[in-house]
């Protein structure tokens, strides 16, 4: 399709997303504030994160370093059934080629979680990554310290990461949140044809301009960057609040929860199906659909989704459904999945 | 009688010492509170009546204030450069610290909600989380949203959900708090209360029915929003 073949609303939208990609390619250019990391015990080797301008802050708690040894550390326990007493192991559901996500419990994906205040799909565990991996160990898994006091291999790994003689859960949590903080990704095309290293499609150009505006309304959850805003919300895929979909009611037993769930990143999205907290979507366009028509309206239906851009649906065309279903693919990050680091 | 005796000496020596010779310096603290006309503000809860007729509730109310100025009996002004970003809903961010507010009697204090146009511009804010939720796209102008007030209003079929958002350089709040601060304690407390229902009085009514439930894309809604705003705020001594 040539530019001259638009219609001139088109080319309006058109140039009006240019505009705003050349905006952020231009940002891209800027050198980003970094946050002081906290120190790291000697002999250990200290590891930075690198992230786009567009990601907030980083923050790393001082008593929890992130180091290339305590992240393998945790990356050897994350994949170990050790933790558990019945064979599980984090990876057994968070699987790497899917973004440490899961196709059968529906999982959410382990990725840039070392921004997220918010854990699990209704918020179970709010604080830091450490507070998120205690609950795993303790509640979860209620892991069995002694198992892991008993292997020599990861007592030596334990005193030299954490200088303790005898492993606490609490020491597990803390590698386990070291490995998955260091889970990040930032290379997907977007992001590469936002650093002016890549070219996206016109139809991932237009579909960016639905996701960006009025016309999507996805932005405001979604926020760039991280693509996630931290918060929960009822997007309208229910109208009866039971079993599982009480979202964080479950958590606050505050009517005005019902049917609230955390945001999930888009980032890696095409990886990760299926969708929503119960995983009733297979496709993203069946997600798309879902935004198009399919929006239930209740009393704790987020107020964005009941303006009137959204009182019959989005209403978009088979084309824009399509280009913003292009432009969600945009998201994936190849060399995250393939990174043999993580 | 003694009493007024003695406090008038403490404030004479006080304002003695706040001349401009060698003029002192207070920490002035200002404390965000809301109210919605008589009724305090509690989140999610539709039993808010606007000018409008327009009953609502409230979920979700962030903003920036910027450019706060102390205005002088004298005629001087003292200039803040700080950016405040606050959520109604999450106390921490709810108090105002102003360091070496020069002592002295002020006659008002203005302020804006949102930020200047040499300040709105996507990614001019220091990158945490909040701001970076309160960007502003870059194809609908820029730079980040000055307020978000989010709530359900009441029609004959049901709730509807609104959302009167502000951003872009057209829509920069100026508010006027008109009130005799006298500035000369070490640090000095002052309320600053938000009467949300402000937003939909004066000097044009706004209903959120007719007048529009969304105002983000919409800019004569956002300016007669921002126009009312110049009142939201009063302050009183804490």
């Amino acid at each position: 399709m040539s530019i001259k073949s638009l219609s001139s609303n088109a080319k309006k939208r058109l140039s009006e997303a240019c505009f705003s990609i050349s905006i952020l390619v231009l940002l891209a250019s800027c050198h980003k504030q970094k946050e002081t990391p906290p120190p790291v015990s000697s002999g250990l080797t200290p590891y930075e994160i690198k992230y786009p301008f567009t990601f907030p802050a980083l923050n790393i708690p001082s008593d929890n370093p992130l180091t290339v040894e305590g992240i393998a550390l945790g990356k050897a326990l994350y994949g170990d059934p050790i933790l558990s007493n019945d064979g599980r192991s984090c990876s057994a559901c968070h699987v790497k080629s899917t973004s440490f996500s899961s196709f059968s419990a529906n999982a959410i994906p382990h990725i840039n979680e070392g921004w997220n205040t918010k854990f699990l799909w209704r918020g179970g565990v709010e604080g830091t990554l450490e507070d998120a991996m205690s609950f795993e160990v303790n509640e979860f898994f209620k892991t069995d310290v002694t198992k892991l006091n008993a292997n020599q291999d990861y007592k030596a790994r334990f005193k030299n990461v954490y200088g303790v003689e005898t492993i606490s859960r609490k020491d597990v949590a803390y590698a386990l949140a070291q490995y998955l903080r260091s889970l990040t990704s930032v290379d997907s095309r977007f992001d590469r044809y936002v650093r002016k290293e890549s070219m996206i499609t016109m139809s991932e150009l237009n579909g960016f301009y639905i996701f960006n505006s009025e016309k999507g309304e996805c932005f405001h959850c979604h926020s760039l960057g991280l693509f996630a805003d931290n918060a929960y919300h009822n997007n309208g895929i229910d109208s009866i609040f039971t079993g599982n979909n009480a979202g964080r009611y479950d958590v606050t037993k505050n009517p005005n929860d019902l049917g609230k769930f955390k945001t999930p990143t888009l980032r890696n999205i095409e990886l990760t199906a299926p969708y929503m907290h119960d995983g009733r979507y297979l496709t993203l366009e069946e997600v798309v659909e879902h935004y198009n028509s399919g929006v239930k309206k209740t009393a704790t239906i987020d107020p964005i989704m009941t303006l009137p851009s959204f009182e019959n649906g989005l209403q978009l065309t088979a084309q824009q459904k399509s280009d913003l279903v292009a432009f969600l693919k945009t998201l994936t990050d190849t060399s995250f999945v393939n990174n043999p680091l993580h | 009688m003694k009493n007024m005796f003695f406090l008038s000496v403490l404030l004479i020596m006080g304002l003695y010492s706040c001349k401009k010779s060698d003029r002192k310096y207070s920490q002035v603290v200002l404390n965000v509170k809301y109210k919605v006309d008589d009724l305090s503000l509690q989140k999610d809860t539709v039993r808010y009546l606007n000018n409008a007729g327009n009953l609502y509730s409230v979920t979700h109310l962030e903003y920036y204030i910027s450019g706060i100025t102390f205005h002088e009996e004298s005629g001087h002004d003292f200039h803040c450069t700080g950016i405040h970003y606050i959520n109604g809903f999450s106390p921490q961010t709810n108090q105002i610290l102003i360091d070496s507010v020069p002592c002295g009697i002020y006659t008002s204090v203005t302020c804006n909600i949102g930020l200047s146009h040499a300040l709105n511009v996507s990614n001019s804010l220091t990158n945490t989380a909040e701001n970076v939720n309160m960007a502003w796209p870059d194809n609908m102008g820029g730079g980040y949203h000055f307020l978000k007030m989010e709530g359900y209003v009441k029609t004959p079929a049901g709730n509807m959900g609104y959302v009167v958002h502000l951003g872009t350089d057209t829509s920069l709040v100026s508010c006027v708090m008109t009130q005799q601060l006298y500035v000369f304690a070490v640090r000095s407390e002052f309320d600053m209360t938000m009467n949300l229902n402000e937003w939909y009085r004066s000097p044009a009514v706004y209903n959120l029915l007719t007048d529009g439930n969304n105002t983000m894309g919409n800019p004569s809604s956002m300016s007669k929003i921002a126009a009312n705003g110049y009142n939201v705020f009063t302050l009183q001594l804490n």
